[in-house]
Order: structure tokens, then sequence, then C-alpha cells
């Protein structure tokens, strides 16, 4: 009974959540329609090529088609799969983003989990001595790092680790030249993961970290943590058995806050490392004006960001049972 | 930071030193080797006859061939200097109205068929095809069609003599598989199999192309006009002008084009980075319009000839160029690069005087009022100079030019837009000035006469944005291009340079030598201002200089 609840409970959000993403795709389309630019720039500034080359390619690719239409247009072939051929990409959209996503899902899901760990560490750690000049330290840190911009995060680390210490790649996801296979290819790879996931998990864990150690304090003055610590339960276990479980809750709501930061911290520090995915598809697909393809980029991120809130949403009705009465 | 660029200008002369002393015979001989090129973009497509892109220009002129290139004196007129390349040799008719070329017996396709002159012809049909939607076809506007003698031989017939004929037939056009095109739709050429996995005759062959990634190519180790001295080349992909940099100093790449002044104080100093200077086929100008908002109606401010002029004379051209480029550039004296420009000194462009512009200008009725600024019947004399935004050269230029003009009591308003927007805006003739920068043909026939043409000046998005139309620059500039010799040619662009340069409808600012960055391993060959990367087949890498990756070999 109480899984079917539970699969109610998800469905509704689930289909607020297609809405919103319906909702993206058409304001998305309709101010793409209205922004300034030519998607023909590249082409369009050479002065040798013709008006007649550059009407062809806007009637073939339906850039001269009104935004009714293009809306319309839109829907009727992303109901069949089709998203559309982009111009900037040479390719069908679908498998641009085919191929750009598990970047970005690899990129955004490491630095999640190692963003979250180190977080939760962190708090944990200052935790164990509130208001000492460690915990003064580390509080400080956290907030510098997260008032950083990420761009200058990623120019430190490159600086540091690729071009002084020349211990790891300045970019891309993959040795050019590579061509090995098994162990040797995914070494390389995770190599070249470790300083842009850093960046990201760097910015997460600093705002994880501040807010754990307020669910952390705040835990601790529980009746049930006052309880624990008058049966003589010894600190260390009070901190991470008990006071840590009940703090947990929020920091897992933040979860789904933190996917949009990261969406949008993935869009430049994947401009800074060359890195393959959705960020950099998505500044060639916007700087080029190209509507297909910024379109197929906004939607499945789109989808990505509500979805993961939905799920955040759940996991924390799970983990505090207070909430699982409240409507969704 | 000017110690910077001189220490940077300074080892980039000792580079170009240290490159031109360098043996290109010796160990370098032997083939081999992975040559990394950081590029700012993917190609948009693997068909040559769609492609616009620098990237995608550099891709498929190792994958395919010409019939002819040219040679390293850049001449285009008649066939003097052209090198065979598909074609092993060619004969004019006794009318001069067509050339029989004869190709190479050995040429064959990278999938093992034989190169054909049906090939030739196809490739011909295939550009002249409005469905094709080939960029560059109206530059086959000569080319009246291309017939079949034998499979070996291919005809080009002309409609009428002009000196550039063997340039028309041969530069535009890299020749096409008819094999595996054929059978596609001439309008879905760019979203064809082929577009991504392209088959050519070239000295690299296809290996493999990941989106936003690299594009890998391999040599040819049989290809009939010898093997590419490199194994591979890999266009790897860095969107981000800074990550190609960082992948030049971290080793990750062996080649950078396109080095910005402000970059190479990063490179000065290093032995294992050389960064080196070439002539290339780009400049920059300030364009007026010449018609209001893109009508027919002139220009309320440079519609008048006399002002433009004015203007012109009040620019510094020379100090503007040592400021930004130091010695990396030099101020052009006609609409091109001085790559291709006449060789006659006596051809100038209005020089800088600003005591003659501000005796122009109050006569022309502006005069200054009490803030020092120019006025004219209560209206001041004001416009808007539209730039793209991230062009670090132009923003300074604008700046430069606002405080010149202010000088002689202009305001000048930078209006700085995104590049999109920029070039929607130029095309529709929607702003007063702009800076412009444009790669050229190796030739003024095509560019000149499209840019700054009658024909193009009015046409809804012609690519002559300016407006400007004058007969008598038509005229001369049409005779250029029809001249039977160099000599005449060159005397014809000089009057026609002058005709264009008095009625200035654009300053011409600057001609910067571009810049490659190459590690210090690799041998390039001569850099041609058509595209460094036109003989990149007969770069090498010094089997003793050979890093592990250079020892993975593609090639087949």
């Amino acid at each position: 009974m109480r899984g079917m609840g539970a699969a109610r409970a998800l469905a509704l959000p689930l289909l607020r959540g297609v809405l919103v993403v319906l909702v993206v795709a058409v304001v998305s389309l309709v101010l793409l329609h209205l922004a300034p630019g030519d998607p023909l720039a590249s082409s369009a500034d050479d002065p040798l090529v013709p008006t007649e080359a550059r009407a062809r390619v806007r009637a073939q690719m339906g850039l001269d088609r009104p935004l009714p239409a293009k809306v319309g247009a839109w829907f009727a072939y992303a109901a069949r799969g089709d998203l559309g051929f982009s111009l900037s990409a040479g390719m069908p959209v679908a498998e641009a983003v085919a191929g750009a996503l598990p970047y970005t899902l690899r990129l955004g899901g490491v630095a999640l989990v190692l963003g979250f760990a180190l977080g939760i560490a962190v708090a944990l750690v200052q935790a164990r001595a509130p208001e000492s000049r460690w915990d003064r330290w580390v509080g400080g840190g956290a907030l510098a790092l997260w008032a950083l911009p990420e761009f200058i995060i990623a120019l430190g680390l490159i600086q540091l680790f690729s071009l002084r210490l020349g211990w790891l790649p300045s970019s891309g996801a993959s040795d050019p030249w590579s061509t090995g296979g098994g162990a040797i290819r995914w070494t390389e790879q995770l190599r070249h993961l470790v300083l842009p996931a850093l960046t990201l998990a760097l910015i997460v864990a600093a705002q994880v970290s501040r807010h754990q150690r307020v669910a952390l304090r705040e835990a601790g003055r529980e009746p049930f943590l006052r309880a624990a610590r008058a049966r003589g339960v010894r600190e260390g276990a009070l901190l991470y058995r008990h006071a840590g479980g009940a703090a947990l809750a929020p920091t897992i709501a933040l979860a789904g806050l933190a996917l949009p930061a990261l969406a949008g911290g993935a869009l430049i520090v994947e401009q800074v490392f060359a890195w393959p995915g959705m960020g950099t598809l998505a500044f060639k697909a916007l700087a080029e004006r190209d509507a297909q393809l910024a379109l197929g980029c906004v939607v499945p991120m789109a989808a990505v960001v509500v979805g993961g809130g939905v799920l955040a949403d759940a996991a924390h009705r799970w983990l505090d049972p207070r909430r699982a009465t409240e409507p969704s | 930071m000017p110690t910077m660029r001189r220490r940077a200008l300074t080892a980039l002369a000792f580079s170009l030193l240290a490159s031109a002393c360098a043996d290109p015979s010796g160990a370098s001989d032997a083939a081999g080797g992975t040559a990394v090129i950081a590029t700012p973009a993917d190609p948009d497509v693997l068909v040559p006859a769609l492609t616009t892109t620098a990237t995608g220009q550099a891709v498929v002129q190792q994958l395919f061939d010409r019939l002819a290139d040219l040679g390293d004196d850049m001449n285009t007129v008649g066939d003097r200097g052209f090198r065979p390349r598909l074609a092993r040799a060619w004969t004019w008719s006794a009318d001069s109205l067509s050339i029989a070329f004869a190709l190479d017996a050995r040429a064959r396709w990278h999938d093992g068929r034989p190169v054909s002159a049906s090939d030739v012809r196809f490739t011909f049909d295939l550009y002249r095809d409005s469905l094709t939607g080939a960029p560059f076809a109206p530059l086959l506007a000569n080319i009246d069609s291309v017939t079949v003698r034998d499979s070996l031989t291919a005809i080009f017939w002309f409609h009428e003599r002009t000196s550039e004929q063997f340039f028309d037939a041969t530069y535009q056009m890299l020749i096409h598989p008819q094999h595996l095109l054929g059978a596609v739709p001439h309008d879905s050429l760019r979203q064809s199999p082929f577009a991504r996995t392209p088959v050519g005759s070239g000295r690299f062959r296809f290996v493999a192309w990941e989106p936003r990634v690299k594009v890998v190519l391999a040599s040819d180790t049989t290809n009939y006009a010898g093997r590419a001295k490199l194994d591979r080349v890999i266009f790897a992909t860095s969107s981000d002008a800074a990550a190609g940099v960082n992948r030049m100093l971290a080793k990750e790449a062996d080649v950078l084009d396109n080095v910005r002044p402000e970059v190479l104080a990063q490179f000065a100093g290093r032995s294992d980075i050389r960064t080196v200077p070439y002539a290339a086929l780009s400049f920059g100008y300030l364009m007026f319009s010449l018609h209001d908002n893109g009508t027919a109606r002139p220009h309320p401010l440079f519609g008048d000839r006399a002002l433009r002029r004015a203007l012109g004379l009040a620019l510094d051209r020379r100090s503007f160029v040592r400021a930004i480029f130091d010695s990396m550039a030099t101020v052009p004296v006609g609409p091109v690069p001085t790559a291709i420009a006449p060789k006659d000194t006596s051809l100038v462009q209005l020089p800088f005087n600003a005591a003659e512009s501000d005796r122009v200008l109050d006569s022309l009725g502006w005069a200054r009022g009490a803030d020092g600024m120019r006025a004219r019947g209560g209206k001041p004399l004001a416009f808007s100079l539209l730039i793209p935004a991230p062009v670090r050269t132009r923003v300074r230029y604008a700046t430069l030019i606002q405080a010149a003009l202010k000088e002689r009591g202009v305001i000048v308003n930078i209006e700085s837009v995104e590049p999109p927007v920029f070039t929607e805006r130029v095309t529709k003739r929607a702003f007063d000035a702009t800076l412009y920068s444009v790669a050229t043909d190796p030739t003024p026939s095509t560019t000149v006469r499209q840019s700054w043409g009658s024909a193009g000046a009015l046409t809804a998005g012609g690519s002559n944005r300016s407006g400007y139309a004058n007969p008598a620059f038509d005229a001369v500039a049409d005779s250029a291009a029809h001249a039977s010799d160099s000599d005449a040619a060159r005397a014809l662009w000089t009057r026609a340079f002058r005709i264009i340069n008095d009625d200035a409808p654009a300053i011409w600012l600057y001609d910067p030598r571009q810049v490659l960055a190459v590690q210090a391993r690799l041998q390039p060959a001569r850099l041609l201002p058509t595209g460094w990367f036109a003989r990149l087949a007969d770069w090498g890498i010094p089997a003793g200089q050979r890093l592990p990756r250079d020892r993975v070999s593609g090639a087949k």
C-alpha cells in the first residue's frame, strides 16, 4: 500500500514536470524567434556567398517561416522523435544531443556526488568543534569558494595542475591522439574528468557544507538528541549516527536545487575545458542562433532539472516521514 | 604590457629567422608522426561544395584535390605557375575558349575507384545546380559547361575569354566522386552520410569525426601525388580560445592558428613553441553606409563624398596599426589585402591630414560649438559605429577612431553587438558606419567586384554592403578582370583602386600578418596566404623528435 501511495505521490509532480518542460519549449521557441541575429552568420558574413545561396539554405531549413508555423512544425516533428537538423552542428539535432548528453551527465554526476561527499564531510568536521577557529576558517573558505565564478576556479586549477605541475590534461574529454581501448582509455578519460569535475564539485561542496552545517546544528537541538546524550551516547556517535541522519534530509532536497546551478555551471566549465557536452553544444547553438539545436539542448536539460527536483523531493519525503503526509 | 609585447615580437623575429634557416631535408624525410591542430570549431560539413568555415576548408583541402594548385607566386592570370594536381597536363584551344585537362591516370579515390573525367563534369554540375546551394557557384559563371572526351580528359568550355579562366576552372572547385554522390539529391547533400564520412582523392584520407572533439585524418600511403609526410593529422576542437592556448602550452596540441597579439606574450621565451607569421588574405576597414538604412535615399551624412573624405583624412592609420599590431600589420593601399594589391608605389589612399580634415569639415558647414563639437543647422555631427562585441581588434580600433574623431569635433557612438546580430545588421545595411573585416580570394576580380561593384549595391542582401556605386569604377574593374596579361591587369586595378580611394566609401585600416604557433618538433612547409594548411601534407616531424603519440600510425 505504501508503494502505491509513493507511486501516486510521484505521478502528479512528474505530470507537472512534463507540463513545465512543454512550457519551457514553447517559451524558448518564441524567444529564439524574437532574438536578433542571423543563423547563417558564418556564411552571410562572406561577401563571396551570393544572396540566392543564402536564401536557398534559409528555405531548406525553414528559417523563413512565421513563428506559429515554426512552433507547430517543431511539436509535430518532435512528437515523432525528430528534433530537426542543426545547421551549425551539421547533423540531426537528436544525434548531436545524444552525443553530448552522456558527457554532461558524466561530468554533472561525478561533480554532484563528489560535491556532496566533500560538502557533508567538511560540515561534519566543522560540527565537531563549532565556533572554533577551524570552524570559522573552513566556513570562510567555503563562502569564498561559493562566491567565486566557476571560470576563475577552472583557470586556477588548469594553471596549477596542467601548466605548472603537468599532472593533468588542460582540456577535452580524452587525448585527441588516443587509439587505446579498455583500461587505458578508461584511465585517460578519468584524468580528463578530474579538473572539470573538481571545479563544479568545489562549488557544490561549498554550498552543501554551509547547508549541512546549519542542519547539523539544528538537529543538535532536537529532543531525541538531548535524550541520547543523557543516555550517555558518545559525542562522535551522536554526531555521525543521530544528528547526521536527521540533517541529511534537507541536504538531499538541496540536490534538486543544485541541478539548475550545476547545469548553468556546466555551460561555463565545459567551455573553459573544451568538454564536448551539452554546455558546449548550447553555447554553440546560441552563439550561432541555431534555434533547432538550442531547443534540442534546452528541452533535455529542462527535463533533467525538473526530473531531478521531483526525485529529490520524493527522496526527502521518504527520508523524513513527517513530510510524507503533506500534499504534493 | 608593451614590454611583454616587445618580448613576444622579439621571440617571433628569432623564430622567423630560425624557420627560414631550417633545413627542410635531413632527418625529417622519413614519414611519420601525428600533428594535433587546435581548432576553434568543428567543420560545418565535409562536402567541399558546401563548406564555408575555416575548419571545414582546412579539412576538405586535405581530403580532396583541385585539378591544379596555385603556385607560390599566387599568380591567377593565365596558367603560369599553376602546379599539376589531378590534372597532369592541360591544353588550350586555339580560340582560348576551352581548356582540355588530362587527368593523372594514377589518381584514385580513397575507396580504390579511379578518378575520371566524369567526376570532373559531375563536380561542375553539382556546384552549378542551384539546388545544391554551393556558396561559391557564382564564381563559376564564366564556365559554360564541362564535357568528357574520354575517361581521363575533361574539357572546360567558357563563355568569354578572360585573364582568369584557368583560375576559375581550377581554384574554386575540389573534385567530388560521382560514384558516391551521383544518387544523392543535391538539396540533401548536407544531410547525407557522405557529409560526415567523406571519401576523397587527396594525400590524407578521412578516418573519423567525433563531434565537438576531433576530426582524424591519416596519410593515404599509396596516393598518386605521394604519401603525406605525417601519419596522422587531428583537428581537435577547442571552442574556447583560451582552451586552445592552454592546449599549446600543455603540449596537448601541436598547432594553433590565428594567434592574437595579446597571446604572443604567453609563447615568448619558450623554446618548445615557435610562432610563425605569414601573410593572409584578410584585411579590415571602416565602412560607411552610403544609403539611409538600406533604402535608395542617400545617407544623411555619408551620402556626402566630401564628408567621408574629411573623416578619412582625420584618421592616422599608421599610428593605429602600431598601437594595436606593433609591426604585425600594415595599412592597405586599397580594397584588397597587401598580398594581392598592385605593386605600384604611386597607389596610396587618403593621407592623414588633420588640418585638411578640419578645413573640409568647416567648408561643409559643420562648425565647432562652445564644447568643441561640430554641428550644422542645430544637428550635431554624430554617427554610430557598429562593431562585433567580442572581436578585440575591432573594439580597440573603434576606441581609437572615436578618440581621433572627437578631436575633429565629431561624435562617434560605439555600438557593440553580438556577431550574429552584427552580421544581420550589416547584411540589411542597418548601420551608419561599421568596422568590417573580410577574407578574400587570391585575386581582386571576385571580392572587389562583389563588395564594391554597383550590381550588388542595392539588391536585398547583396554583397556590396556600403551601397557604393560608381560606373567609372565598375568599368575599370571589369576591364581589369578581363585583361589579357598580368601587367595590364595590374595597371587597371591600380586605376580602379584610385577611383574608390578618392570616393572613400571605406577607409582601409589594417592588413594583419597572421601568426601560427607550432610545437618546435614540427617542421612546417611553406605557409600560403590562401591558407596555412594548403601544404599540410608536406609538414614533417624528424624521427628523433617524435613523441609516443607520434608512433601510433593510422596510415594505410
